[in-house]
């Protein structure tokens, strides 16, 4: 049973809303002013919110803006109960936020109507965001195990090599001449790939537990960056030449963010360069720049490849758009990364591209996240 | 669509106002009954307008208007909204005002005592329980509490004894964090816990 509020000062019509809506299974809290509704909603969460416009002390369109000021309200559905026709109060009440609007006398029939499409609406909308959110998560681990397989790979060379190597000493070891120059080689072949293993395994760790657990946190941007785009070259292509160019000063690039978000943002961009930039598996070059522009990071990921037809361009960020579904592509993937970088990350995001000539996407982040209270 | 328990009253159009509720004529009846608190309303706009508070004026005749547009007073609401009008752009409104005065006792006097009761005796609750119902209503400032009151007006009485009028004045006002506190006193003081 659906909770509603009603902000009303009029007892009369507080019985006509109450008469109207309580049969349809409706409960209804009252409030009779623009003050005691704020109070009310301290302690009862409705599911959408009737307005009046004329009220005494506070109107209808100051307790509107009261209400959208906070994070755990602004987001209930608001309809305005007006008797007063006149166009600019309609968009002033729309500019606030209010989704609707209903004109006094109330016709039981028009008035359950918009309550109910207005529910349903919100309902649909809060139902989008689990699944973006749930994809999310999917697609973060999904990658880890990607990376697993490619990493696993990689790690195989330098260890061969290391046990060559110490294979050979082994056997140098028990002859009656040692040589010394070639055993300084083989010690130092180890101590390069005992380095470079551990490098990767350090790099992988610290992408994954990013992808897996998605914090925010404080952390060098230019380093989850060099890292991501490391682990994509080892692990899923080697085809691709991904140029990193930082060009902050060292120690200039903190950023407080979701790094497992951001790095899935980047193996998603990259993983479409591969596939469309440069689908017939040929060699190509990607550059990712980071640059700042007052108080944002912007980075940048540009192919010298394919392109985007015209006609696609404005579509890309649309959900299930895709001119790869031949080869099992969703079209959920830029979609899903438009909402990372400008619900998650409180970034944007932006394309262009010609044909033949290659595609760049420019996103901008603030440098640090701006949290909700609590 | 002429419904017994509504008296017929000239200047107001019941079926008119029915159709919009749906034909639902207990709200309707409801509504009615509202609308007797409103005999003070051009002595209120009177003395705001006396005080100085031309806007204060302004938006009780707007609200006599928006109430008398609901019911289907159709006579009520075009003067009000003329009153309205003239004390937004400063014209001599006193006319305006005295025949909306005079069309609204009218009104008032036609219906005042003619309105079947609201609530027959219902069956009586226990009181715990009945409190806590209460109780619960206020918390979640829901309008059935306006409702649970008239129909266990009895066991409230009794329980609330000096302080029912008062409270039965908040109810009807939706204050109901006042509501609240008072029964929660006369909750302590007759020793009753909450469910």
């Amino acid at each position: 049973m659906s909770r509603l509020l009603v902000v009303e000062d009029e007892p009369a019509n507080i019985q006509a809303l109450n008469g109207i809506l309580r049969p349809q299974g409706y409960q209804v809290s009252v409030a009779t002013n623009g003050l005691q509704a704020l109070k009310v909603l301290e302690s009862v969460r409705p599911e959408l919110i009737l307005l009046d416009v004329v009220m005494p002390e506070m109107d209808g369109f100051e307790t509107c803006r009261q209400i959208k000021q906070s994070s755990s309200w602004r987001d209930i559905p608001l309809i305005f109960l007006t008797s007063r026709a006149d166009t600019s109060d309609l968009v002033r009440g729309f500019e606030l936020g209010a989704v609707d609007y209903v004109a006094k006398p109330f016709h039981a029939h028009e008035l359950l109507a918009r309550v109910r499409t207005h529910l349903a609406m919100h309902r649909l909308r809060q139902e989008n965001e689990r699944l973006v959110r749930a994809e999310s998560e999917l697609a973060r681990h999904r990658s880890v195990a990607e990376m697993v397989a490619g990493v696993a790979h990689e790690l195989n060379t330098p260890l061969g090599i290391i046990n060559t190597a110490a294979g050979l000493i082994s056997r140098w070891a028990s002859q009656e001449n040692m040589p010394l120059e070639d055993l300084q080689d083989a010690i130092s072949l180890i101590t390069r790939n005992a380095a470079r293993a551990h490098k990767l395994v350090q790099d992988f760790k610290k992408v994954s537990v990013h992808q897996i657990t998605d914090v925010c946190e404080q952390v060098d941007l230019a380093e989850v960056i060099r890292d991501t785009v490391h682990l994509f070259q080892v692990s899923v292509s080697k085809h691709l030449q991904v140029e990193v160019l930082n060009e902050l000063p060292p120690e200039a690039s903190q950023w407080v963010g979701y790094a497992g978000s951001l790095s899935q943002v980047l193996l998603n961009l990259l993983q479409n360069a591969r596939a469309y930039a440069y689908p017939e598996g040929d060699s190509g070059r990607v550059e990712v720049r980071l640059t700042a522009e007052d108080g944002f990071y912007c980075l940048s990921i540009r192919d010298f490849g394919k392109g985007i037809a015209a006609e696609n361009l404005p579509r890309i960020f649309e959900p299930f758009f895709t001119t790869g579904r031949a080869r099992g592509g969703s079209g959920l993937g830029m979609s899903i990364v438009h909402t990372i970088v400008t619900a998650h990350l409180q970034g944007s995001i932006q394309v262009e591209s010609s044909p033949g000539q290659g595609t760049q996407i420019r996103l901008k982040l603030p440098r640090s996240l701006s949290l909700p209270p609590g | 669509m002429n419904n017994p328990a509504i008296p017929p009253v000239a200047g107001l159009d019941t079926d008119a106002a029915l159709s919009r509720l749906n034909g639902n004529a207990l709200v309707y009846l409801k509504m009615l009954r509202r609308f007797l608190e409103l005999r003070d309303m051009p002595d209120q706009i009177e003395s705001q307008l006396v005080a100085g508070e031309r806007r204060e004026a302004e938006r009780l005749a707007h609200t006599l208007k928006g109430v008398a547009a609901g019911l289907g007073a159709e006579r009520l609401r075009s003067q009000a909204a003329q009153l309205e009008q003239f004390l937004r752009s400063g014209t001599e409104f006193r006319q305006a005002l005295q025949e909306t005065r005079s069309e609204l006792s009218r009104l008032i006097e036609a219906l005042d005592g003619n309105l079947p009761a609201e609530f027959g005796q219902a069956a009586s609750v226990p009181l715990a329980e009945l409190c806590s119902s209460m109780s619960e209503l206020l918390l979640n400032y829901d309008a059935q509490a306006c409702d649970l009151l008239e129909e266990q007006s009895p066991g409230f009485q009794d329980l609330l004894s000096e302080s029912f009028p008062v409270f039965q004045k908040l109810v009807a006002q939706y204050q109901f964090e006042e509501a609240r506190a008072i029964l929660q006193q006369a909750m302590t003081e007759r020793g009753v816990s909450s469910l």
